[in-house]
Parts: C-alpha cells; structure tokens; sequence
C-alpha cells in the first residue's frame, strides 16, 4: 500500500519522493549513518527502515561546492557586505578553511566524511547525497545571478535584496505551465519556502513543457503495482509531488508545502493565509486548468489581499496578467469586464457549446489574447490532431522565464506593467502592454 | 392484455423537472395506498392490475443508455412478476457481453422489489438459470427474449415495522451528470450502504473519497469515454441514443441531461452518429466532464463481484439501485459510468488501485450538484408501460 501511494505521501520525508535531511553530524552520532569499512553506507531511520547504500549510490557534493564558489566568488573589494561587516569572500574563506581541516581530522582518524553538511536521503533513486550546509549551498545557487535584480530605487544591498527574494513566499496553483514558472522563480530567487497545488498527475503529453520531467515521473515502478502482471495498473506521479522532488534534488533545504490534491474549497484559506508553520502567501501564481477554479482562487485571492499573476501559453503567444487584490481589495475578477458578467460568461461554457470559451478567456485575460495559429484553433479551421488547448513547449518555457522574472521584481517593489497586462508575441516577436 | 394503466398516473401539475408529454408520464406515477395492493398475495383484488402497478415502479428504473431493455410478464395466477430481458435492447458495441443490461435489469427487480415493500407485500427474487451466451444482443437467431427473474409476492406479517417509502424515492431519482460539491457522506449512510452491499455474498463495495483515487477514477473515466467516442462503433451507436432536446423518443438520454444546450445536444447526437464532424476539443470536453463530476463527487462507488456472471451482475444492479434511493433519501443523488467497467484498460486499471481481483461491475459516483440547477435538469424519458407488458 505504501509504494502504490509513493507519489501521495508528501507528509513523510523519506517516503515517496520526499527526500530526508540528516544533519552529518547528528546522524553520525546517532549511527542513523554508519560507514563500513569499504565505504557502503548503513542508514537506519524510521522513516526508511534499514538500507545499505553502496558507494555507486553515494553523492558527496561538499568539496564541490566549495570549489565552484571558490572560483566565483569575487575577491575584490566590491565583494558584498553582510551584515557583520565581513564581505562574502572573507566569510567563505574562513568556512571553507573550516571545512579543510575537518576534512584533515576526519581523514586522519579513518572516517570518510567529517560532521559537516547534511545528508540527503532521495528515497525514489535510493541515492544519498551529502550537501554543504544551508547557507553555502544555496549561496552557490544564486551567485552567478550576481546583481542583477534590484529594487526600483537601486537602495538596496545584495544581501537585502537576497533577504527580501529568500523570504517572499509564492504560490503555485497548477504546475504545468506554472512548474516553468515556479522554475523560473527559484532559478531568480531561491526563495526559502513555495508552496505548489495540483490534483493531476504527471502524462507524456505534458513533456513538452514540463519542467524537468522525464520517464522517471511518467510512472511509478513495478513494485506499486497490485498485481506485477497487469499491464493495465499504472501508478502514476502526482504533478505536485514530481515538481516539488525535482526541485528538492537542486536545493534540498527549500520548504516545500506540497498539496497533491490541489486547491480545493477545503484548503484555500490554508494555502492563501497559512496555518500553523505554514506561512502565508505573497503573490499566488495561478496556472489551472479548471475554469470555475481560475474564478473561485481569484475571488479567495482578492478576500486575502493575495496578489494573482497569471501567464497564459495562448498559442506563439505568453499572456502576462495581474491581479493587483493586495494594493486594490475591490480590483476586478478578470479584465475589463465586471464580475457578474465574467461569472455569467462562465456558467455559459457548461452548455457544451464551444464558442462559449473563447468568450470567457477574453473576459478573463482581456480582449485580443489570441491569434495566428491558435485563433485558427479556437475557430476549428485546419487540422486538430489534439482535443485539449494547443500548448507550446518554447511558449510555455517563455512564459516561465517571464513569469519568474516579472514576480522577482514584484517582489522587490516593482510596479505592474500599465493595464496590468503583457503580451509577448513569440511569433511576431513582439511584446504588447 | 387489457389494463387500464391510465389511473396509475397522476394528472395535474408536474414537478419542475418532469416535462409535459407523454414520454414523461411514467415519471407522475401515483402512490396508492396500501390498501389496493395488500390483497395480492393473498388473491383478492384485481392482481393483473396490481402486478403491473409494481411493473410500472420497474420501469423508473435507470437503464443503461436509457434503452428500456426490460419486459415484464405478470403471473396473476402466482402472484408473481418474471421479468425479462429483451436482447435487441443490448447495445452492440458497448456492451457485448450484455453485463449492462443485465445490471440494468437488476435495478428494475429492485424498483420492484422494494415497490412491494412500501406497500407491506413481501417480495422474494427468483433468479433463473442463466447461460452467458444467451446474454448477447441479439443477432436475429433465437429468441431475442430471456427471463432473468421471477418476483413472488405475498403478505408480509403484520407485525412488522411500517415499511419504508421507497415509491416516492422512484420517482424524484435519476441521473445527475453534473458537478457536485464534495460534501462528505455521513457516516451513517456508509454504513448503511456496507450492509446493503453485505447482504449479497459475492458482491463487494468500494466507496472512494480520498481525493487521489477519485483523481485517478476520473482520469480513467474520461480515458473509457474517449476511447468510447473515438470508436467508430461505439460513437455511432452512443450518438443513436444521445439525442437532441427536442427529440420526441420514449427511450435515450437526451442533452439537457448533461447539461447541453439545445444546438450542442443537437451536434453531439449528429456529430457521434457521423452525420456531422465535430471538433476534437468538443468530445474531449464531453469525455473531461465525466471526469470533473468524478473528482467533484463525494464518494465514488465501485462494486465488485467475485465471478463475472449473469447472477452477480444482477444482484450489482439490484444493490446498485437500492443504494440509489439511500442516497437520494438522504439527500444525495448519483450518476452511473459504465464506460469504467465495460472498457478493458480502465477497468484493469481499477482493480490493481482497489487491489481486488473482483471484476468491477457497476460505478457510479455520489454527491449533491454544485450549481442547484442542475439537480433540476430533467428526467429522462420512458416508453408507456403496456409496451414492455408481455402477453
């Protein structure tokens, strides 16, 4: 029972695609991680029971990651400046002097690795990683992002403005085009926390614009099978769950609130607000495909005084639109047109006439959102080789790249852009306020 | 045979959701009183009047398609009601084997049964000896008719507990193919349901309400209808039977039954019989409501039997339609998906995530509709009694 839900048990780490976090030094104390003589790990955690972990299963990453910073993280006297003075470089010369002479000790006395790092037990590769502490894995994530984001008045330091990215939490509803922009996100950000919302399951058809998906979440092994035999009882990786052990395996210490059921009435005020440990969010970034869902979060959002960014893949076309509830608590649902007439618009698409969509996207993304090959879609003209939304790879990678880009400067202070609305036009090569 | 059915009806306005016309008269069916009915049994009264009395609560009885595949012998004589199977009612393409029917038929004994019951007549079901081949639709060689079961009727002990109101049940159930709104079942009810299910060996129910399954129960949904419909066969034969709004049929499920506007039932029912194409994202979006009114359902049920014969898919649809009318008491209504069973691969697919190797045969999901609305989309038609009356 538990490898069949492997995709759906988020709440263990250790389990599923959840990886474990081990502090190296609290592990080795407490044989969680033992070594035996020829390098093969012993792990024991009740989270994964017993395993032997050889060496071709072992990744240590540490002495790498001080190399790669080494290398890049400049010695001159522009180096930033944190706050007790020191510069990035004279802090990481001293860590990494740190490190070498645990290393020295730990060899000296026959162990393989010093009490340093984290481990990273990845339960669906069964691989262990050993990871340099938060903060110098993460540094190694953002340096070559150098300065180039700032704040609108150029005031703020390299580390305020790294505080100010690291501690901004967004939220993504839909990870299919939204997993290229939570991507998108990280890649500008390394924020600390996210939280993701999906119900669906990860398909081959999405491969074309998922971000980092591969036969590896196309299904779950063999072994989740009831019967092994039956070719018809396919497992398969919950969306939230693949996009969150993906990014996991790029920085492990980004807290991940994954909801594998999606946004749902019972959840909303959770994922919008927070609860518990679970922080509130900033910005939500809504990617969904269900129609009276796009309506219902923006109208929670506008409730919560969230801030919604949508990017929509129309065709050659990414569709950048705000909704800005958090500096106007009585902003609009969609654009450009009331709330009872985009809610009448929507009732309207569950008559099964098809005209009637097209209708209720431009009322919700602004009239002349589509066009070119994608209008000729909506209007049934030429060949049709799929019966859902025609979705481009490059368009929705685009969409990520803008999407990432666009909520670090809202982050940062930032303003939309006139109208709240964008359209790049990948096609024409253009882009459109 | 000379019945004058006409004083089983009700005259006067209808229920919102029941239309005008003749069609829809099985739907206004009146609840006699006790009275007229406790001498069957007992050989008083009028008993060919009585039986098909009860034969008209079978005939509100869900069929799949809507195909109206029963026929109903009365047995003044024994106080019993056989009912029949007529196999040029059993749909080719989808159901080959006649499994669909079959439950089909089920159901009716059940609207039967559990018509007797409110009337404080006890009804015990003979099922026949059934041969699997004899099932399939019929090809023009034998009999196309075949006699599932026999109900028998008598007095029950006066002492017993006054007897639930299943008629008035029968009349307001039937299909809503719409989205609910996830509301959980209580816990009573579940209960209830078990111990409907439990009292038939040989039957199992799954009730799913985890978000995940019922996830995977709509994917594999929309999988079994667009396998459905794009299937030369099995689209025309569904576009025969899905019809217009304004189609004047006794039989068939029409469009407003799903939610669909006059001019895209009207696409649809032409569009799958090949008379017209329709556009790829139309029958996709057809094939992707199944699955939202999956994930929006309370709970989705799954029923299994252990052997995959006429006697166990007949005992599903009478448990099926018993649980219907819980439901339906209690507030919650439902909507069958026999494509999940009857299609190879997701049925497949749905023992290995039940992990049962019992054949799901009937599924259906639960909930009440979202949009109040739809809970008043209209019944589906039916055909005057006297026509499935034999002899």
């Amino acid at each position: 029972m538990e490898e069949r839900d492997a995709s759906t048990t988020w709440g263990v780490p250790g389990a599923g695609l959840r990886p474990l976090l081990l502090d190296a030094a609290s592990a080795h104390a407490s044989n969680v991680v033992q070594y035996e003589d020829d390098g093969t790990v012993q792990l024991r955690h009740e989270a994964v029971g017993e395993r032997r972990i050889p060496l071709r299963r072992q990744v240590p990453c540490i002495r790498a990651t001080f190399d790669d910073l080494n290398k890049a993280l400049s010695r001159l006297a522009n180096s930033p400046r944190l706050a007790d003075g020191r510069s990035l470089r004279e802090l990481y010369d001293e860590e990494a002097a740190r490190y070498d002479e645990l290393c020295v000790n730990a060899a000296s006395e026959g162990r393989f690795e010093p009490d340093y790092g984290t481990y990273v037990f990845d339960p669906r590769e069964e691989v262990l990683y050993l990871v340099a502490p938060k903060m110098w894995h993460r540094l190694a994530l953002v340096t070559s992002n150098s300065k180039l984001l700032v704040d609108p008045a150029g005031a703020l330091s390299w580390a305020q403005i790294r505080e100010r990215l690291e501690g901004a939490v967004v939220g993504f509803a839909g990870v299919s085009v939204g997993g290229n922009i939570l991507e998108g996100w990280l890649r500008e950000a390394r924020p600390q926390q996210v939280k993701v919302a999906d119900p669906d399951w990860v398909e081959l058809t999405n491969f074309n614009r998922g971000e980092r998906m591969s036969m590896r979440h196309l299904a779950q092994s063999r072994a989740a099978r009831f019967d092994p035999r039956n070719p018809y009882d396919v497992p398969r990786v919950s969306k939230a769950a693949y996009i969150a052990h993906e990014s996991l395996l790029v920085d492990p210490y980004t807290e991940f609130f994954v909801y594998e059921q999606g946004i749902t009435r019972d959840c909303i005020d959770r994922f919008l607000g927070g609860e518990g440990d679970e922080p509130k969010i900033d910005v939500l970034v809504e990617e969904m495909d269900d129609l009276d869902l796009k309506v219902y979060v923006r109208e929670q959002a506008r409730r919560h005084g969230v801030d919604v960014l949508m990017l929509s893949d129309f065709g050659h076309r990414a569709h950048l639109m705000w909704n800005p509830f958090r500096a106007d608590p009585q902003a609009i649902l969609g654009h450009a047109v009331g709330d009872e007439e985009l809610l009448a618009k929507l009732a309207a698409t569950k008559t099964g006439d098809r005209s009637k969509l097209p209708e209720f996207i431009e009322a919700l993304c602004g009239e002349a959102s589509f066009g070119g090959p994608f209008k000729d879609w909506l209007e049934g003209v030429g060949e049709q080789p799929t019966g859902s939304l025609p979705q481009s790879g490059a368009t929705a990678m685009a969409s990520g790249a803008i999407g990432g880009k666009e909520l670090a400067l809202h982050v940062l202070g930032h303003p939309p852009p006139p109208g709240n609305r964008i359209i790049y036009n990948l096609l024409d090569r253009s882009a459109k306020a | 045979m000379d019945i004058d059915d006409e004083r089983f009806y009700e005259r006067g306005p209808r229920p919102s959701d029941v239309p005008e016309g003749t069609p829809w008269d099985a739907w206004t069916i009146a609840l006699w009183p006790v009275e007229e009915l406790a001498g069957l049994g007992a050989g008083e009264g009028d008993a060919e009047t009585q039986l098909a009395y009860l034969a008209a609560f079978g005939l509100l009885a869900p069929t799949t398609h809507n195909t109206v595949p029963q026929r109903f012998e009365l047995l003044p004589d024994d106080a019993g009601l056989r009912v029949w199977l007529d196999r040029r009612d059993v749909l080719a393409d989808s159901d080959p084997t006649g499994r669909q029917a079959v439950v089909s038929v089920g159901c009716v004994l059940a609207n039967v049964e559990l018509a007797a019951q409110s009337v404080g007549l006890s009804a015990r079901v003979e099922t026949h000896e059934l041969a699997g081949e004899s099932l399939r639709p019929y090809d023009g060689e034998g009999d196309p008719l075949v006699g599932l079961a026999t109900v028998h009727f008598s007095s029950a002990d006066p002492s017993s507990a006054p007897p639930t109101e299943w008629r008035e049940l029968m009349r307001r159930r039937k299909m809503v193919r719409a989205e609910y709104d996830r509301a959980p079942l209580p816990d009573a009810l579940v209960e209830e349901l078990d111990a409907a299910t439990a009292a038939h060996e040989g039957l199992g129910l799954h009730l799913i309400t985890d978000g995940p399954t019922k996830l995977f129960l709509g994917k594999f949904q929309e999988l079994a209808d667009a396998t459905v419909i794009n299937r030369e066969g099995f689209a025309r034969e569904l576009g025969h039977w899905l019809l217009a709004n304004d189609d004047p049929s006794d039989r068939g499920m029409r469009g407003w039954e799903f939610g669909l506007a006059l001019e895209p039932a009207r696409r649809f029912h032409l569009g799958l019989k090949g008379e017209l194409s329709l556009l790829p994202d139309e029958t996709a979006g057809f094939a992707k409501a199944g699955n939202i009114g999956m994930r929006s359902a309370s709970a989705v049920g799954v029923l299994t039997a252990a052997a995959d014969d006429a006697e166990h898919w007949l005992t599903a649809g009478r448990v099926y339609q018993r649980i219907a009318l819980v439901l339906l008491r209690e507030g919650f209504v439902a909507a069958m998906h026999a494509g999940i069973t009857e299609v190879t691969a997701p049925n497949m697919a749905l023992r290995g995530r039940l992990r049962t190797r019992s054949r799901p045969v009937v599924v259906f999901r639960t909930g009440r509709p979202v949009h109040p609305a739809d809970g008043q989309r209209p019944h589906a038609s039916r055909p005057p009694l006297a026509s499935v009356l034999l002899g």
